[in-house]
């Protein structure tokens, strides 16, 4: 009965920011993958909050990533849940990735078949254009092309929160 | 506590399909079936611990339901810890509320109708109302709650280097119980080794058979005072120690071995006196396979990492060292959020279970997690007070 009525959900699900967690996709605009680091505490965190966890300090950096991670678990999504917005993405994968920063993140790996996603694989995010949002992806890298970017981005950016 | 409570009476709805009708409306029926099993009425009822079904949201739900069942409380509240661990919550609140003279008896309840009373036809469980951190897990596709099992999932099999077998063997135990209870979905439907390796994959590793089964229905149960339950038609149980723990919200899990069921064990252990060697029998959260493994190894029935040996073992079954969900759990009696893991066990305490009876039950715990395992509880009831 209920089964023939429309789930009330249309299109895919985009970030709806808040003025604390803005700063986060102002970045991927502009390709870049930033996370939290309080100012106290040094402490990285994800998702961006108010508060540090670990210290409750309400002052922390952006600081920029160098995009590259490691698959901590993996799935491949099969039926589309949230109404028929994933309905032509289906089987989609759905991962969390660790970022050579230290957090996790939840993400998709894209650019290889999701038979092929493993734990333990090397990622390097790029950002994939949703409505007027820019989402942070990862696609699978090889060792190679890991040291070289390992090498342009020693270095860890900061700006202020 | 200087006067404790006890568990009266009990009832559970009809499982599965009960033909459009709203949570709040099983709500209700629940609510008068418990207090008639007690042998009370609804003037007798002083306070109401209720949860709005997940499937549809309800603002003020409590007092909703109060006035629905034109009930005068000294308090009428909604209560949403999570999962098993909300009845665990409206248990202990009821409990604490009978002892410190805030109310008379109470009826805790809870009752979903995400099977055919749900207002949209969303597949799976998409919530109605806002979980935390959504911002960065739905763009993504991570949306309803078994997909972030499912990582769950692939991680513990990556950690501890295991296939699915264990999973399927917590998905055919739970299906023989359900077929010794005749108020559960999947009541009279076999399942074997080879449908659950036939069913589809939902999300990987997780298949249509690790999954609960999405069912309407609700159950409620009594507290009031030790010295008035003994009064009662039905008889006293007590509730012996519980332990809460926890770590999470978001789909952001910690690593599996920091999971907090271990922590909110011990507490209950500590509580009671007793240990797990004690336990009769046990009524675990089991959204999805992958939650019974890591509920018993969190409970200390098994080591970390050995749950699936332990299923494989037929540990699980009745007849077992300590059975696990003898009503067929929400894998196939149907996920109605862990009331009816505190009917069941009340049920078994009163050793009334029939043909899933566990003989000489004097001890059963419930254990039970919201979320993601982000917030654990274990409460352990007998027939005598502690």
């Amino acid at each position: 009965m209920s089964d023939e009525r429309p789930q009330r959900i249309g299109s895919k699900p985009v970030p709806f920011a808040t003025s604390v967690t803005e700063p986060f996709w102002s970045a991927c605009q502009r390709r870049e993958l930033v996370i939290p680091e309080c100012r106290n505490c040094a402490h990285r965190f994800f998702y961006p909050r108010l508060l540090c966890p670990r210290c409750g300090e309400d002052m922390f950096d952006w600081i920029t990533c160098s995009g590259l991670g490691t698959v901590w678990s993996t799935t491949t999504v099969r039926m589309s849940f949230w109404g028929d917005a994933f309905a032509d993405d289906v089987p989609y994968n759905v991962s969390w990735v660790e970022l050579d920063e230290g957090i996790k993140m939840v993400t998709n790996v894209i650019g290889v078949d999701v038979a092929e996603v493993r734990i333990g694989m090397k990622v390097r995010v790029e950002f994939e254009d949703r409505e007027e949002f820019k989402i942070p992806v990862f696609r699978p890298v090889t060792d190679a092309a890991r040291t070289s970017a390992d090498r342009t981005t020693s270095m860890v950016q900061r700006s202020s929160s | 506590m200087t006067s404790p409570a006890a568990i009266g009476g009990i009832y559970e709805t009809p499982v599965g399909d009960c033909g459009g009708m709203s949570g709040l409306e099983l709500q209700a029926l629940a609510v008068r079936g418990a207090l008639r099993d007690a042998g009370l009425s609804f003037s007798d009822c002083d306070a109401l611990y209720a949860q709005a079904p997940y499937s549809r949201p309800h603002a003020m739900f409590g007092l909703s339901l109060a006035e629905y069942l034109g009930l005068h409380c000294s308090i009428a509240t909604t209560v949403d810890t999570g999962g098993t661990v909300t009845p665990m919550t409206m248990l202990l609140n009821a409990m604490w509320g009978v002892s410190s003279g805030l109310h008379g008896t109470a009826v805790c309840v809870f009752g979903e109708a995400a099977r055919t009373g749900r207002p949209h036809a969303g597949k799976g469980w998409t919530l109605g109302s806002e979980s935390l951190a959504e911002e960065f897990q739905q763009p993504f596709g991570m949306v309803g709650f078994i997909a972030p099992y499912a990582l769950l999932a692939q991680r513990y099999l990556h950690e501890y280097d295991k296939d699915r077998e264990g999973f399927c063997a917590v998905a055919l135990s739970a299906r023989r119980h359900a077929n010794l209870n005749p108020n559960a979905s999947m009541h009279g439907r076999a399942l074997t080794r080879d449908d659950y390796f036939d069913a589809r994959m939902i999300c990987d590793p997780l298949g249509l058979l690790d999954c609960s089964v999405i069912a309407d229905g609700a159950g409620a149960l009594v507290v009031t005072s030790w010295e008035r339950a003994k009064d009662l038609a039905t008889k006293p149980i007590a509730v012996l120690g519980t332990g809460i723990a926890t770590s999470h919200r978001s789909y952001a899990v910690p690593e599996i071995d920091q999971l907090v069921m271990a922590n909110a064990a011990l507490r209950a252990y500590r509580e009671s006196g007793l240990s797990v060697s004690d336990v009769d029998a046990i009524f675990i959260h089991d959204a999805f396979t992958i939650a019974t493994l890591l509920t018993i190894e969190g409970v200390g029935l098994c080591s970390p990492g050995e749950g699936s040996e332990y299923a494989l073992e037929g540990n699980l079954d009745l007849g077992g060292p300590c059975p696990v969900n003898v009503n067929g759990g929400f894998l196939s009696q149907g996920h109605t959020g862990g009331i009816l893991h505190f009917t069941e066990s009340v049920r078994q305490l009163r050793g009334d279970a029939g043909a899933r009876q566990v003989r000489g039950a004097e001890v059963v715990a419930v254990a039970g997690a919201g979320g993601l395992l982000g917030e654990c509880g274990m409460m352990i009831l007998g027939t005598e007070l502690a």
